[in-house]
């Protein structure tokens, strides 16, 4: 009885034995990698052998072996699933890659199937046929994945952009992240080292499989991009996204503060401040109403004789008004358009000395420079009367005044800037 | 946020109601024909006349003396260069009368140099130089002067537009000397 106890334990580990060296000649011949530099570890009876466990020979069998990668690593924490007789047993490799699994046996003989699984290895299958009631100790080599450490930065122009969501797929493998934010560090400083930045580690049975990453965000336009496992040398990836060509959510409320400065004009000055409300009326969301104050800062220049034989001389008078009152103003297109919203509009108000009523019609265009600041570039007609002095030369002292009044017309070019909220 | 900024558009709105007030200076100088300009300093000099003899004029140190200057009867006249545009200087039979900026007595300058003259300079010109004024109109070559006779001159300057005076010389006074 126990020469066929032992014979049947003796066969078993041949048979196991050879299976192994079969695959672990196959898995050799056909993955190589001359940068992973092998640890020195190898298949070891007496580690294997001080790994015990309780189990009773007489109702069950021991399956117990190491599990060592093809690059002489051990591997730990390995998911072993062993069917017999139909039914599942689960273990995981320990410490120096052994592990060891007593499993109940009906029959002295029999065929069970072993599967190892590690996410960072390859699905290792096999079949084995046990005679006995031991299987002797299995050496069984595992065949790394390739792993790969995506790093990537996502801007906005030149600004990095946080909270972009990240979706990386592989295979049937899709991971979501968002790009990172600034945050105060342990020493309680504002770091922003890592500001719009993602990462993630992924791995791949085979170097010719792709990987696809899509970046979005609210207000932004999507962006896609794949590579090889084999393309992929570890440096960090840069992307840019565009915004989108309308504002997600705009806001009623405008505020700007417009320029003019003497470009194309008279030397004339200006400068406006104003606050819109839009107005929602169903679906119709095209007129803003407000109010208006500006300073229109006017220089004109009169001319008038002097000595004989000199030339003429020219004075300058410097006037300053002030305009107040409401404004309307009408989208002629859509005015979430982040690209040339362009509005016409009209204040009608008071110009504040010399009091008088005024109109200034106008029309412009705004550009968003972000989700709610924009740049506004606005044509205003102005039409006011102003009371030039005209200077009469005197050799004997100071020249005379003499007032005339005048209207002052004017198309002003003039650049703002806008916030809505 | 709208509430705070109202009434800073408001007080900046009224200052801005306002036009720039030309002309009004801080600069007094009672000595000067123009009391609100910057002195024209007028040393002391000397010129041949037309008669050979070496004249001296005092310049600015005579304006206290009780005692006037004489002169040729084809004077020169000096003062400290300028540099501006517009700069006239006259020489009138009775003191130069200022009153509002301007000099009243206008009817009894006889000669006059100015900076749009062909001759002369800032800072030195003969007689010869200028014209002759009657009832303050500028007139032909200048007329000589009348011996013995009591003559009063001043310097003045305008700013470059030319509307207000910006530099102006003490009165001076001198006799002009016998034939």
């Amino acid at each position: 009885m126990k020469l066929l106890k032992y014979r049947y334990l003796l066969l078993a580990i041949i048979v196991v034995q050879n299976v192994f060296a079969q695959q672990t000649d196959k898995w050799i011949s056909s993955e190589s990698d001359d940068n992973v530099q092998p640890k020195l570890v190898d298949f070891n009876d007496s580690i294997i052998n001080a790994y015990e466990v309780v189990y009773n020979p007489d109702s069950e069998f021991l399956l117990r072996g190491q599990i060592i990668s093809i690059f002489h690593e051990y591997v730990e924490n390995v998911q072993i699933e062993v069917i017999s007789n139909g039914n599942k047993y689960f273990t995981h490799s320990a410490g120096f890659g052994v592990f060891a699994l007593a499993i109940p046996r009906k029959l002295f003989e029999g065929i069970i199937t072993l599967r190892l699984i590690h996410e960072d290895y390859r699905i290792f299958d096999t079949t084995l046929y046990i005679r006995n009631k031991e299987t002797g100790n299995l050496k069984l080599n595992m065949v790394p994945k390739y792993k790969i450490l995506v790093k990537g930065r996502v801007f906005e122009g030149s600004n990095p952009l946080e909270g972009v969501n990240v979706i990386i797929r592989h295979n049937e493998n899709v991971q979501e992240l968002k790009t990172l934010g600034c945050y105060y560090d342990d020493e309680d400083y504002w770091n922003c080292l890592y500001n719009g930045m993602f990462k993630s580690e992924i791995s791949s049975e085979y170097a010719t499989d792709s990987v696809y990453i899509s970046m979005n965000k609210k207000g932004f336009q999507s962006r896609n991009y794949s590579f090889l496992f084999s393309e992929y040398t570890g440096e960090l990836l840069l992307f840019k996204l565009k915004y989108a060509d309308s504002i997600p959510d705009l806001g009623k409320n405008d505020l700007c503060l417009r320029l003019s400065f003497p470009f194309l004009t008279k030397d004339q000055w200006f400068i406006d401040l104003s606050y819109y409300h839009r107005l929602n009326i169903g679906s119709f969301n095209r007129l803003s109403f407000g109010a208006e104050a500006s300073i229109l800062l006017t220089t004109y220049k009169t001319s008038h004789t002097t000595l004989p034989g000199l030339p003429d001389a020219e004075a300058d008078s410097v006037y300053l008004r002030g305009f107040i009152g409401p404004s309307v103003i009408a989208w002629i297109t859509k005015p979430h358009r982040r690209y040339f919203s362009t509005y016409a509009g009209a204040t009608v108000g008071v110009y504040l000395n010399n009091p008088e009523i005024g109109i200034q019609p106008f029309i412009g265009t705004r550009f968003f420079v972000d989700m709610n600041k924009s740049i506004g570039l606005e044509v205003r007609y102005f039409s006011n009367h102003l009371e030039v002095v005209k200077y009469t030369f005197s050799e004997f002292g100071d020249a005379s005044r003499s007032v005339n009044t005048i209207i002052n017309e004017s198309l002003l070019l003039n650049l703002g800037i806008q916030v809505n909220f | 946020m709208i509430k705070s900024i109202l009434p800073i558009i408001f007080i900046a709105l009224f200052i801005s109601s306002c036009e720039k007030d030309e002309g009004t200076t801080d600069i007094y100088n009672e000595d000067l024909i123009f009391t609100r300009s910057i002195k024209i300093n007028i040393p002391s000099y000397s010129y041949i006349s037309g008669k050979g003899t070496q004249i001296f004029v005092r310049g600015d140190t005579s304006y206290f003396s009780p005692v006037s200057d004489t002169l040729s009867v084809e004077p020169v006249f000096a003062w400290d260069t300028v540099n501006v545009a517009l700069l006239h200087i006259g020489i009138f039979t009775e003191e130069i009368q200022v009153s509002q900026n301007r000099i009243q007595n206008s009817n009894s300058m006889i000669w006059a140099w100015h900076s749009g003259m062909e001759s002369g300079s800032d800072g030195y010109v003969k007689y010869s130089d200028g014209i002759s004024v009657s009832l303050g109109e500028y007139q032909g070559s200048a007329i000589p002067l009348i011996p013995l006779n009591k003559y009063y001159w001043a310097v003045w300057a305008w700013n470059p537009s030319g509307t207000a005076i910006w530099f102006s010389s003490r009165q001076l006074t001198f006799v002009v000397e016998d034939r």
